[in-house]
């Protein structure tokens, strides 16, 4: 495996906890209707899954 | 709009194959693997992020989200006040507007982008919940516009032909004369004298 490969699949692995770590915060809001659920979202599952993708987008350009 | 049901079992499917990508990442140096990490890591992550924005935007209309912040119950319980009198109890009581949506459907402005403006407001709304200082008094932004009032009254039978009303139809239309402050329907929320108020008792069976 060269080293290209070996950094770009870090840079995926970092990009999969991010966006993993974002959609589990939305699964676990979603049910719930009341602010706290909304600001949870609107925060930690929006930024996660959006540094996420801009990881990935990031390792694919690499 | 994507039901919760089928938004949860997307964010399902999504999480277990970044998980299986993450452990094996070598999957993605071929062409399908290229394939499955773009759904993977973009198509449906954004496709969960923008449906769980529609269902939380969606949610945040409804009454229950409105109430659940407790400097908002005592206007919650002028909604069952016992008197005519009382916009909104009238409007809540006589399911002239959709009960699941009351706040929402009389404060959000009708507007080209009234609705983004009271989404903010709300976000606002919640930000001084969680870190701000809640005021001792909650007041409107501005005054409460007719056009709001007007958006469901106006070409209603009822309100077009009462005399009141089409006496002063110009005036109203043009929001010269205050649907609330003319004098006419004063009494709003009046959540302050509520303890000295007789309250609806809904029967059990609404």
């Amino acid at each position: 495996m060269s080293e290209r490969d070996e950094k770009i699949e870090r840079r995926l692995r970092h990009a999969g906890l991010w966006v993993g770590g974002g959609l589990l915060v939305e699964l676990l809001t979603l049910p719930f209707a009341g602010p706290g659920a909304f600001l949870a979202f609107a925060t930690f599952s929006g930024l996660g899954i959006a540094v996420g993708v801009f990881l990935y987008l990031r390792a694919l350009v690499s | 709009m994507l039901t919760t049901g089928l938004l949860s079992s997307l964010i399902l499917v999504d999480v277990v194959l970044i998980g299986w990508l993450v452990l094996r990442p070598e999957l993605t140096r071929g062409q399908r693997g290229k394939m499955l990490a773009f759904c993977a890591f973009f198509v449906l992550p954004v496709l969960a992020l923008v449906g769980g924005a529609s269902e939380k935007m969606e949610s945040s209309k409804t009454t229950e989200f409105c109430l659940s912040c407790h400097e908002m119950e005592p206007y919650g319980r002028s909604l069952y006040v016992d008197d005519e009198e009382y916009v909104p109890a009238r409007h809540f009581q006589k399911r002239l507007i959709d009960r699941q949506v009351a706040c929402f459907t009389c404060h959000t402005d009708y507007t080209m982008f009234g609705d983004l403006q009271a989404k903010l407001r709300g976000m606002r709304h919640v930000y001084v919940h969680y870190l701000g200082t809640i005021p001792e008094q909650i007041a409107l932004y501005t005054p409460y516009q007719n056009r709001e009032c007007l958006h469901c009254h106006a070409g209603a039978r009822g309100f077009e032909e009462s005399w009141a009303h089409e006496e002063d139809m110009g005036a109203l239309v043009a929001s010269e004369m205050s649907c609330l402050e003319s004098g006419c329907h004063e009494v709003i929320h009046d959540a302050a004298a509520l303890d000295e108020l007789d309250l609806w008792e809904v029967p059990s069976h609404e």
